[in-house]
């Protein structure tokens, strides 16, 4: 038995003469929420369509807890919410969960049950028995989320699950995949553009970009691994420590006073400190820079262009 | 497998059908009742002849041609390509059902549908045709003896009809790219043929000028397949006069002249024979091994087609 619930072996998928996925490999632990990010066209749906068995890898091979990608006993274990989830236009919102719960092997009294259940853990119950395919986006995103959760699935594939939603629905939607991931103790692996909200979410990034993996780490070692010699230092003369140390130091004016980079990171430290002593100046703050997943993309997404962009900004 | 037999079930016998399906057999009931209600044959083997062909001829053009091809081909050409076109395919295959057993409970589905609205159009119009023709009751008995016939008619049509529509639906990924070679088909089965030996009758020409031509007259092959089944419930029978509609629509009796003495008429030499140019045997042949390859081939794309 596997110790991970999802492994992908060198798998590549072709269109034509495109390569959508490359060569890509993964191990997805139990228990985790990995964080599926890259750019459009990186390759973040064509992959999880392939681990759901809706596209067939070119070459490669994938498992789903041993099972092989795209069998049923693979599906079983698997529950999936499509970047843009499509309704059948006859069914009310009932009518479709417990249609995708008969799907997924439940008895009819289990479909019934189910259905009943999720209607009120998506606070869907008013809309129960309106026509799906009429809901409003956020209220269509629910709806998805709720039929991937129909068959207790122990994986829990969300494609873009706060794509074109206003910020309040994007949040209701994360809060719901939280509380799910506590409550249900799930491993997921979410896609999404809007970084800032998902590092709040996951605990493991994996970064993909032309159809390559360029980062598989947890969350924490990632920011490690980048935010190393960047420091924020506030002082009650800002101009006077930019203008000793800008010959010396890479510095960027920001918001929150000024931005050093430095392979010497103790050495940047002392210098800042002694400064701050001959000159008389108050040190308010002198905080390595813990980096967010947003800056943590452009840095590895942009060759760290964002330098440039806060001192256009500042 | 269940549950996608009951849905596809309830999308084919969805309320549109049903209202299609029975004003076809009311339509085709009508005329059938009103052209036999007075009747001039004078036997009364030759007015239950007549009241047959045009009995015949609005089974295989109304009630088992356009409208049960209509609907067979509407349905089947949706199965997979119309839940590609909608994106549902998506859900659908990331349910742990195989990919076979999704399409084999579409199927099922789909044929019982389709068997359902057959037997209820040919209900409907043997009911209308028997109230508007107040036939007695030998007529009666004599015009339902040749609905095994039509039903048997109809499995062939739903058959090979929903094989082709399926294998296209299969191919494809919208609905209208399988749907417009299928009733590019049904079009030539129903009516082109039939427009090309009119205009070859009033030019003069007696019949193709090249037998080879039989081989893509799907009419001709429809036709002598539902010729076949009505000789398995005695046959379509009458005087020439009466044989000329099957003969010009389905091109199932061609003519010969003959001495005048062996017609015993006084006013035609003309006598109509089987034409049987392909023989049946080989066309059930033909076809039955087409709805098994299309089927079969319509497995094989469903469980590798990326969807």
């Amino acid at each position: 038995m596997s110790e991970y619930c999802i492994e992908l072996n060198e798998v590549t998928k072709k269109f034509g003469n495109f390569t959508a996925v490359d060569k890509v490999s993964l191990k997805l632990e139990p228990g985790k929420i990995y964080g599926f990010v890259g750019p459009n066209g990186a390759g973040k749906s064509t992959t999880m369509a392939m681990i759901m068995g809706s596209l067939f890898p070119t070459s490669g091979s994938g498992k789903v807890f041993d099972h092989p990608l795209a069998s049923t006993a693979a599906l079983k274990e698997l529950g999936y919410s499509p970047e843009f989830t499509s309704f059948y236009r006859d069914m009310s919102c009932a009518e479709y969960l417990h249609y995708m719960g008969r799907l997924s092997g439940l008895s009819d009294k289990e479909a019934v049950e189910r259905t009943k259940e999720l209607l009120d853990k998506f606070e869907l119950n008013e809309h129960a028995n309106r026509r799906v395919a009429k809901f409003s986006t956020g209220m269509k995103k629910k709806v998805s989320l709720a039929q991937a959760m129909i068959n207790h699935p122990k994986v829990l594939l969300l494609d873009e699950p706060t794509a074109n939603l206003d910020p309040t629905s994007r949040q209701e939607i994360l809060e719901t995949v939280r509380n799910m991931v506590e409550n249900e103790k799930l491993t997921v692996m979410i896609s999404s553009h809007v970084l800032t909200e998902l590092e709040t979410v996951i605990s493991h990034v994996i970064m993909i970009s032309h159809g390559k993996i360029i980062l598989d780490a947890p969350i924490h070692e990632a920011q490690e691994m980048f935010k190393k010699g960047i420091l924020i230092v506030n002082t009650s003369d800002n101009d006077t420590v930019y203008e000793a140390l800008k010959d010396h130091y890479q510095c960027t004016v920001i918001e929150e006073g000024l931005r050093f980079m430095s392979e010497n990171m103790e050495q940047l430290k002392k210098d800042i400190v002694t400064l701050a002593y001959t000159k008389g100046l108050i040190l308010n703050l002198l905080q390595e820079e813990v980096m967010s997943l947003d800056a943590l993309y452009k840095h590895i997404m942009e060759g760290g262009n964002h330098e440039s962009d806060n001192k256009e900004n500042a | 497998m269940k549950v996608i037999i009951k849905r596809t079930l309830e999308e084919t016998l969805r309320i549109t059908s049903i209202i299609l399906v029975i004003l076809a057999g009311v339509a085709g009931g009508y005329v059938v009742g009103i052209n036999c209600n007075h009747s001039n044959a004078g036997t009364f083997v030759k007015y239950l002849n007549e009241c047959l062909i045009i009995q015949h001829m609005a089974v295989f053009f109304l009630i088992n041609g356009a409208i049960l091809m209509i609907i067979v081909i509407s349905i089947a050409s949706g199965l997979i390509a119309g839940e590609v076109h909608e994106g549902t395919i998506r859900l659908l295959v990331a349910k742990p059902n195989s990919r076979r057993s999704i399409l084999l409970g579409k199927i099922i589905g789909m044929l019982t549908g389709c068997i359902i609205l057959m037997l209820l159009g040919l209900g409907v119009f043997f009911l209308t045709e028997s109230y508007f023709g107040n036939f007695d009751g030998n007529v009666q008995a004599g015009m339902l003896a040749y609905f095994p016939a039509y039903i048997l008619y109809g499995l062939i049509v739903i058959a090979f009809f929903s094989s082709l529509a399926t294998l296209l639906s299969c191919l494809v990924k919208k609905k209208v790219m399988a749907l417009l070679p299928m009733l590019f088909l049904m079009i030539c089965i129903l009516a082109l043929p039939v427009i090309v030996r009119v205009v070859l009758m009033f030019s003069n020409q007696e019949g193709y000028p090249s037998p080879l031509l039989y081989g893509i007259d799907v009419n001709y092959h429809f036709g002598s397949l539902f010729k076949w089944c009505c000789d398995l419930c005695g046959g379509i029978n009458g005087t020439s006069s009466q044989l000329q509609m099957p003969a010009l629509l389905l091109n199932i009796f061609k003519s010969i002249n003959v001495d005048r003495d062996l017609t015993h008429s006084v006013q035609s030499t003309e006598l109509l024979l089987q034409n049987n140019i392909i023989p049946v045997t080989v066309l059930i042949i033909v076809y039955g091994a087409l709805t098994v390859f299309n089927y079969l081939s319509s497995f094989v794309l469903i469980s590798r087609k990326d969807v």
